[in-house]
């Protein structure tokens, strides 16, 4: 079943660029769709599109089959984790979860009673009692979390709940996630996290759809060796890789990926001996998703970088 | 029911708020104190009031007065929850905007109805003698500085959520605050205004509620010398304005 369909959405903010121009996707019920893409590839605008605060300028958007305009049907219907967390930190957390419930309309059992199942759920009894201002960003976002989730939703839709926090905190909210039954579209920058809890990967680049599979599907049929090289500062310096090496630089790493594994190491001896002296650290991985987008050129890690190449590559041409 | 849940837990947050932070309320005092001591004893003799005592004619002046610089405040919860984002999290909700917006200024009025209630005891204690307290007079009171409140206050929350910066809401309140006041007669008698001012304060709706919070708890029947049925004045000032306000926070989108 369709949980949530976008049908041709044009889409473009005021005094902005096009964001989408007929763009069509479908959500299935208790999907965990993580959404991949770079800054501005139109991931945040997606989740803003799904929850209405923001209108398309062509197109429809259907909710458990139909097309909901009013604030009250679609509130109840989606719970939204934004970034920013969103909480009053003059707040004690106990409050914040009573009022935000009472105003979803929650009856005093019903609040109640989902209260004590998102504190014991994401472990929130020790900080019941204290203000927001005094908890720490992995607990802010935990109430960011128990918040969207107050009233029960039938989706979920989280902005980055990964940024900043520690790889406990981390693991704690992702099996969280995966043991409610919803539907869940996650934003995210963690390609990790990604290809070990999507049950389908979303990755949109300016607006389009590049791939939209299970982390597998996408790994299988685009197989790609990566090594990541760490330097000790930020160098400039030349790659004359082979043309099926593809190689990104982001601030001090270096990220060189290829389809075939003996084609990789013997580029990479070469490239670590002219630069040994430079290189702090060096990993390598495969056929996982990160290999695979970075690899398939579906991810770029560094606009600014790009950028920068570009420019560097048209002095040489006037050369 | 849950309607009521809402209220109450809407309410509840200011409430807490101010008793975190009661230094709030205490400095909501010491402007009308200083007005009540210092003005009132300064100009006791100087001010000619019809009908009775200046202490007795000021005291509820101060009490309209308070409502006033009170209700201006209202905004800047509003602000503070944009600063936060919060905002956008209780605004994604399914109750109703204009009924959060009711139950926002309610909990207002209910700190703004305590504070010129203690401020009518203190002016008792100072020696306002004129003082006449019965239940028809308090129902009054209550009354009048319900629909003040929400018409002062929807104002404020307008301009809260329009420009969504404190900086702008200060001068909102330091723009219109003290004009209102000396504008009306809730400090001095209409006969004390010249020609053009008392034309103004006739039809100002500080000079209403200061009336009937005269008329409401002194003895002395004070010629104010404002027309028109003050009640109803302050009702449709407190509809409209409310309404206004509500159809604003409506649009408001909930990012």
């Amino acid at each position: 079943m369709k949980e949530i369909e976008l049908q041709h959405i044009k889409f473009k903010y005021p005094k902005g660029d096009l964001v989408f121009n007929d763009f069509n996707i479908s959500f299935t019920k208790n999907d965990f769709v993580f959404v991949l893409g770079a800054n501005g590839s139109g991931k945040s605008s997606l989740l803003k599109l799904i929850l209405g605060a923001v209108t398309p300028q062509a197109g429809t958007i259907q909710l458990q089959g139909e097309i909901i305009n009013s604030i009250q049907k679609k509130s109840q219907l989606i719970g939204y984790i934004p970034q920013s967390y969103g909480l009053d930190h003059e707040m004690y957390v106990d409050d914040i979860l009573n009022f935000i419930g009472s105003l979803h309309q929650l009856s005093k059992q019903e609040l109640k009673e989902r209260k004590q199942y998102l504190i014991e759920a994401l472990g929130l009894s020790h900080i019941l009692n204290k203000k927001v201002k005094k908890l720490s960003g992995g607990q802010k976002q935990l109430v960011n979390i128990a918040l969207g989730l107050i009233h029960d939703p039938e989706i979920l839709l989280i902005d980055e709940p990964f940024v900043g926090l520690d790889y406990g905190i981390k693991s704690n909210i992702i099996s969280f996630l995966n043991s409610i039954d919803k539907t869940i579209i996650c934003v995210s920058h963690d390609i990790e996290m990604a290809e070990h809890n999507a049950s389908k990967i979303l990755l949109i680049d300016k607006g389009e759809i590049q791939e939209y599979r299970t982390p597998k599907e996408i790994i299988d049929s685009n197989p790609y060796y990566l090594e990541e090289i760490d330097f000790k500062n930020l160098i400039d310096f030349e790659t004359n890789f082979n043309t099926e090496i593809t190689a990104v630089q982001h601030h001090n790493r270096l990220i060189v990926s290829c389809p075939n594994q003996a084609d990789l190491i013997n580029e990479i001896v070469t490239f670590k001996k002219e630069y040994a002296s430079k290189i702090s650290s060096t990993r390598n991985s495969q056929n996982n998703l990160q290999s695979t987008l970075v690899g398939f050129n579906k991810l770029s890690l560094s606009e600014k970088i790009k950028e920068k190449k570009k420019g560097k590559g048209n002095k040489k041409q006037k050369k | 029911m849950n309607l009521l849940l809402s209220g109450y837990y809407i309410c509840l947050r200011m409430w807490k708020k101010l008793y975190y932070r009661p230094i709030h309320l205490v400095f909501s005092f010491i402007q009308p104190l200083f007005w009540l001591t210092i003005f009132g004893f300064l100009f006791e003799k100087k001010i000619f009031t019809e009908g009775g005592d200046y202490l007795s004619y000021l005291l509820p002046g101060i009490c309209a007065m308070t409502v006033l610089q009170s209700s201006s405040q209202s905004g800047i919860l509003y602000i503070k929850d944009f600063q936060t984002d919060f905002f956008g999290r209780y605004n994604f909700t399914p109750l109703s905007k204009t009924l959060a917006l009711f139950f926002k200024i309610f909990a207002d009025y209910t700190r703004i109805i305590i504070q010129v209630i203690l401020l009518i005891a203190i002016g008792y204690i100072i020696g306002v003698s004129d003082l006449h307290l019965s239940f028809g007079g308090l129902l009054k009171l209550v009354l009048a500085t319900f629909l003040f409140t929400f018409f002062y206050a929807s104002i404020a929350c307008f301009i809260a959520l329009k420009t969504k910066t404190s900086e702008l809401m200060a001068t909102f309140v330091n723009l219109f605050n003290l004009p209102v006041i000396f504008t009306s007669t809730a400090l001095i008698p209409n006969k004390g205004l010249p020609i053009w001012l008392e034309n103004i304060a006739k039809y100002n709706p500080l000079s209403h509620l200061s009336d009937i919070l005269r008329k409401s708890i002194v003895h002395a029947d004070f010629n104010s010398g404002i027309s028109g049925n003050s009640f109803l004045i302050l009702a449709v000032l407190a509809v409209v304005c409310f309404t206004a306000t509500s159809l604003y926070i409506n649009k408001i989108r909930y990012d």
